[in-house]
């Protein structure tokens, strides 16, 4: 990840277009909503969470042995699997695949993973062509844009961006309406359908059991991206395995719910190998990367909860800081609460700065359907940053802290809140100074009660005597 | 934040806010009162102690 700005800076960029604002407030206050609305049409909707998260966390306390099953029944179906301990690597195995076969135009089904990892930039960079098909993230890759949420790339934009985008990338006549849009979209991406030779998915999940891989679209795409082509690559973390094929109907009845409200995605694909001879389609060849880039790292480490995610997004649509500034304020591939758990447990500690990015206020956790403690793991991060603050911060939570640990220090600076505080115009300081400056620009401060609570309480005391 | 909090509590019709958090009820009340919003904000033994005579009810 190159250098990152300040996170005050990025706020700031990100906070600038009023448009993107609204967008993103809209979007993600109808999809909190509609998430609502098809958990409250869903029995026993806690019991389902509570066994989901179950799963997982038994899968990563047993997660070489479900690997080892996965490789093994995934190899007999006649996959290929390939195992990357970094991003680079996963890059150098797909782009060496396509140079060895001499493919030339790849699509691709929505993945977060190659997002991660920088995917399509290496396949570019030996000639191959890459095609988003997933339709958010055509118009982002059109638009030489960067996806602003995990399931809606192009949750920042509106209608009259995408229409411009399109009209001045493809040369069509410029509309805004959103059926044509997607006429357009489609009949392009279907010449390209016709001359690809590479399809590139990320997986939902990977059944150990079975060898099977699981693929949740809406769009249909994901199924033309395993079907045309002559070699499919599957690139997954490795915590995406899950035990058994009766498994699945648990995240199939939660996924589609949390991600968009609906009570099950479009299309689910169950993948078992690649052609078989009597089959009339499908790849020739199927190659599974599985990529570990940090996660063996976190699962050791005392945040390992965070890889029982499953990426739906409920947390970011949820999330009252997301909301308010959108997802390329993270400056990372990850945004949202989760992100900022993610993106310093793969980045690294240049990334803690994230885990400020929320009010802890707990919205997260609820909208969570595999019930991650999000405000646990952001609390143990900011922990684990405290050392790198500035030092003027430092210094101000060592003052804070001798404060705290002194009731005779707590009293003084009450006091002196209190006499500084003491002509508040009608009960209310309206202009703070010195470090009220900012609280009080967009909202008032209460001036203190005359005497504290410990105060009432002594005197109180005293008069009973 | 702020404002999606403020907006909500407005269009809810509320007049009396029960918020048991200090730093979230200086929040709220400031932003209200800047907005002039008629909103009153108490913790719940406040209220309680108003409901049983044990302290003034502020207005």
């Amino acid at each position: 990840m190159s250098r990152r700005a300040d996170l005050r800076q990025r706020v700031a960029e990100a906070t600038r277009n009023e448009r993107v604002l609204q967008a993103v407030h809209q979007a993600t206050w109808r999809k909190a909503d509609a998430r609502e609305q098809s958990f409250a049409a869903l029995r026993h909707a806690d019991a389902l969470r509570e066994k989901a998260a179950q799963i997982r966390r038994h899968t990563l306390e047993n997660l070489p042995e479900y690997l080892e099953q996965f490789v093994e029944k995934a190899t007999a179906l006649g996959a290929k699997v390939h195992f990357a301990p970094d991003g680079p690597a996963a890059c150098r195995i797909i782009t060496q695949l396509a140079a060895d076969r001499g493919l030339r135009l790849a699509v691709k089904g929505k993945s977060m993973t190659s997002e991660e990892i920088g995917l399509n930039a290496a396949l570019e960079a030996i000639g191959v062509r890459v095609v988003e098909t997933d339709l958010g993230e055509f118009i982002v890759q059109i638009d030489r844009d960067r996806p602003s949420h995990i399931i809606t790339p192009i949750i920042h934009k509106d209608r009259r961006e995408v229409a411009d985008a399109m009209a001045r990338e493809l040369g069509c006549p410029r509309t805004e309406d959103p059926a044509e849009l997607t006429r357009i979209a489609r009949g392009y991406l279907r010449d390209i359908f016709r001359r690809c030779d590479l399809g590139i998915t990320g997986v939902n999940f990977a059944v150990a059991e079975t060898g099977t891989l699981c693929l949740c679209t809406n769009e249909g795409n994901g199924r033309m991206t395993i079907t045309r082509p002559r070699v499919h690559v599957a690139l997954l973390g490795i915590e995406k395995i899950i035990p058994r094929l009766a498994n699945l109907p648990v995240f199939l009845k939660l996924l589609a719910r949390s991600s968009t409200g609906q009570p099950m995605g479009v299309y689910t694909t169950l993948i078992n190998g690649p052609r078989r001879p009597d089959d009339p389609d499908g790849p020739q060849e199927l190659h599974i990367v599985l990529l570990d880039n940090g996660r063996s790292a976190i699962l050791k480490g005392p945040l390992r909860e965070v890889l029982t995610c499953v990426r739906c997004g409920a947390c970011l649509n949820a999330c009252p800081a997301y909301r308010n500034v959108g997802g390329h304020a993270y400056g990372s591939v990850y945004p949202g609460p989760i992100g900022s758990v993610v993106t310093p447990l793969l980045y690294g500690p240049a990334c803690d700065d994230l885990a400020r990015l929320s009010s802890l206020c707990g919205a997260c956790r609820v909208a969570c359907p595999v019930q991650i403690d999000i405000p646990a793991l952001l609390v143990a991060l900011r922990a684990r940053a405290a050392d790198r603050q500035p030092v003027g911060k430092r210094l101000l939570l060592s003052v804070w802290r001798r404060v705290m640990e002194h009731p005779w220090l707590y009293r003084l600076g009450q006091a002196v809140l209190r006499h500084a505080l003491r002509d508040a115009d009608g009960g209310w300081v309206r202009t703070g100074r010195g470090p009220l400056r900012n609280w009080t620009l967009v909202r008032d401060l209460p001036r203190p009660a005359r005497e504290s609570f410990r105060q009432l309480w002594e005197a109180r005391l005293r008069d009973e005597r | 934040m702020l404002d999606d909090k403020l907006d909500s509590l407005a269009a809810s019709g509320a007049r009396l806010v029960i918020c048991n958090e200090a730093a979230c009820t200086l929040q709220m009340a400031g932003g209200a009162h800047r907005r002039g919003l008629p909103l009153r904000f108490r913790h719940l033994a406040e209220l309680l102690a108003e409901s049983l005579g044990l302290m003034e009810a502020e207005t």
